[in-house]
């Protein structure tokens, strides 16, 4: 089984209209077959296992599952500090846009949020005035239905949507996600990137594993020792294989009319590379204000072209 | 003696505090759940109490059964000072782990986990076991060492019963009423 074949199961289980985005039944025996055919045995099992309606999946179960898989998911992102990660990089990005006079509000979308745990997060701790906006979109309506309870609960200051990030009514300023970019792989890889090529779209930032030597068995590791779900194990350590390497995301994000490169692999002057590696666009007015605005970390910054 | 017993039962709460953070997390996806945290601590440290107290019987009962008791005790402390050693030196490495963590840098939090707490959790079975091997070579009688592996082998699955427990009756005891993360 070559990486370019592994498939997610949490992929498999859900499905919608692309046109509607509404929630289509899933045939178990398609989706154990689906993997068999891979030679994914053990998801197949996993999938096997799943209750089931007339051979239909059981929603209610798979929905209950995904959240579940999405909370054991949070912790690992608790664990590494990606919401403090994320809030550093933003941060200058902001103030990029202040220095360059982009006038606000600054709309920052997550992109595939699942439960909105880097939205809420930045809700929670980002401090930001008004004139920032945090919105979270998936095609999940009940991780999206969980995100704003949970915001809810906390008085957080977001808002989550069952949308497509690149339809939206007010688009992005800045977009995000975190370990979405390696599920569209080819042509969809290209056609992702395209559609970040809107003028009021200033900047853009992608993480998602970083592939090396250490990344399968680091991620075998930490999803042994921290997920109780078999599908998150089993989808964690896919996820670490299939990432793509950062020639594959600067050769397509370059297609867009964004300054790219890449952005903190390695810690520190170290030659140890991070789990998550960050693909950054950013307008090319925006480019000098931004490298200015990271102040010391602006060694982490790759060459931007 | 005493000491022994002590610096054991210490470790033992030690482990059964981690052990309910570790049952805990991953369950609660809110953003401020240091309530939650705490609760789950209490909710380790009151299930090694249980634990304590099924060894303590153990022991008694190990000693009720000896032929000589004096003696009996004696090779429970040898034991105990031979355990004492393996697990003072797992506590060590995880409470400097924890004390690392709490330099307020996004780097050196990380590489905590990837290099401290990821494979401290992974190696505690076997930390566990490790100690009892050691504990066994100094080759008490056969009714102490079933008494240490008896413990032992109840230590070793505590974190599976925590979160087996949690599993089954959910994480409302680890929160305030009014908040479901």
């Amino acid at each position: 089984m070559n990486n370019s074949e592994l498939l997610e199961i949490s992929d498999l289980i859900v499905g919608y209209d692309a046109a509607t985005m509404q929630r289509r039944p899933v045939e178990k025996g398609v989706v154990i077959e689906k993997l068999r055919s891979v030679g994914d045995i053990s998801a197949a099992r996993i999938v096997a296992a799943m209750p089931d309606q007339n051979g239909v999946l059981d929603s209610d179960y798979v929905d209950r599952l995904l959240v579940r898989v999405h909370c054991e998911m949070q912790r690992l992102s608790e664990e590494f500090q990606h919401g403090r990660r994320i809030l550093q990089l933003l941060t200058s990005m902001l103030t990029a846009l202040k220095d360059c006079g982009v006038p606000p509000p600054y709309r920052i979308v997550d992109i595939g949020c699942g439960t909105g745990y880097v939205i809420r997060w930045l809700a929670a701790h980002g401090k930001f005035g008004p004139e920032v906006h945090l919105l979270g979109v998936d095609f999940n309506r009940v991780l999206i239905d969980e995100a704003g309870r949970l915001a809810a609960l906390e008085r957080l200051g977001c808002r989550f949507e069952v949308a497509n990030a690149f339809a939206l009514e007010q688009p992005a300023t800045i977009l995000l996600s975190t370990g979405v970019v390696h599920h569209f792989r080819d042509e969809g890889l290209m056609w992702f990137f395209r559609q970040h090529d809107r003028a009021v779209t200033r900047a853009f930032a992608h993480f998602d594993f970083q592939p090396n030597l250490f990344a399968r068995p680091g991620a075998w590791l930490f999803h042994y020792i921290r997920m109780r779900e078999p599908l998150s194990r089993h989808d964690g350590v896919v996820s670490a294989r299939r990432a793509h390497p950062a020639e594959t995301l600067l050769a397509a994000a370059r297609q867009t009319s964004f300054a790219c490169g890449m952005y903190s692999r390695r810690v520190c002057y170290l030659p140890i590379p991070r789990v998550f590696h960050t693909l950054l666009g950013v307008r090319w007015e925006l480019v000098e204000a931004f490298r200015n605005a990271l102040g010391r970390r602006v060694h982490r910054l790759e060459a931007l072209h | 003696m005493i000491e022994t017993l002590i610096v054991l039962y210490l470790l033992a709460c030690l482990d059964a505090i981690f052990s309910g953070i570790c049952a805990a997390s991953g369950r609660n996806a809110l953003i401020h759940k240091h309530a939650y945290y705490a609760r789950s601590m209490l909710y380790g440290f009151a299930w090694g109490q249980v634990a304590c107290l099924v060894a303590l019987l153990i022991l008694l009962g190990t000693v009720g059964l000896a032929s000589d008791f004096q003696q009996a005790i004696d090779e429970m402390v040898s034991v105990g000072q031979r355990l004492e050693v393996v697990y003072v030196c797992y506590a060590a490495v995880v409470l400097f782990t924890f004390a690392v963590r709490t330099i307020p840098t996004v780097d050196v939090r990380s590489i905590t986990s990837v290099v401290g707490f990821g494979p401290l959790t992974l190696l505690r079975p076997y930390v566990i076991v490790a100690g009892l091997a050691w504990g066994l070579a100094a080759q008490p009688s056969l009714t102490v060492a079933g008494a240490a592996i008896l413990i032992a082998g109840m230590m070793v699955p505590f974190r599976m019963w925590l979160n087996f427990m949690l599993d089954t009756h959910g994480i409302s005891l680890l929160q305030p009423k009014t908040v479901s993360g």
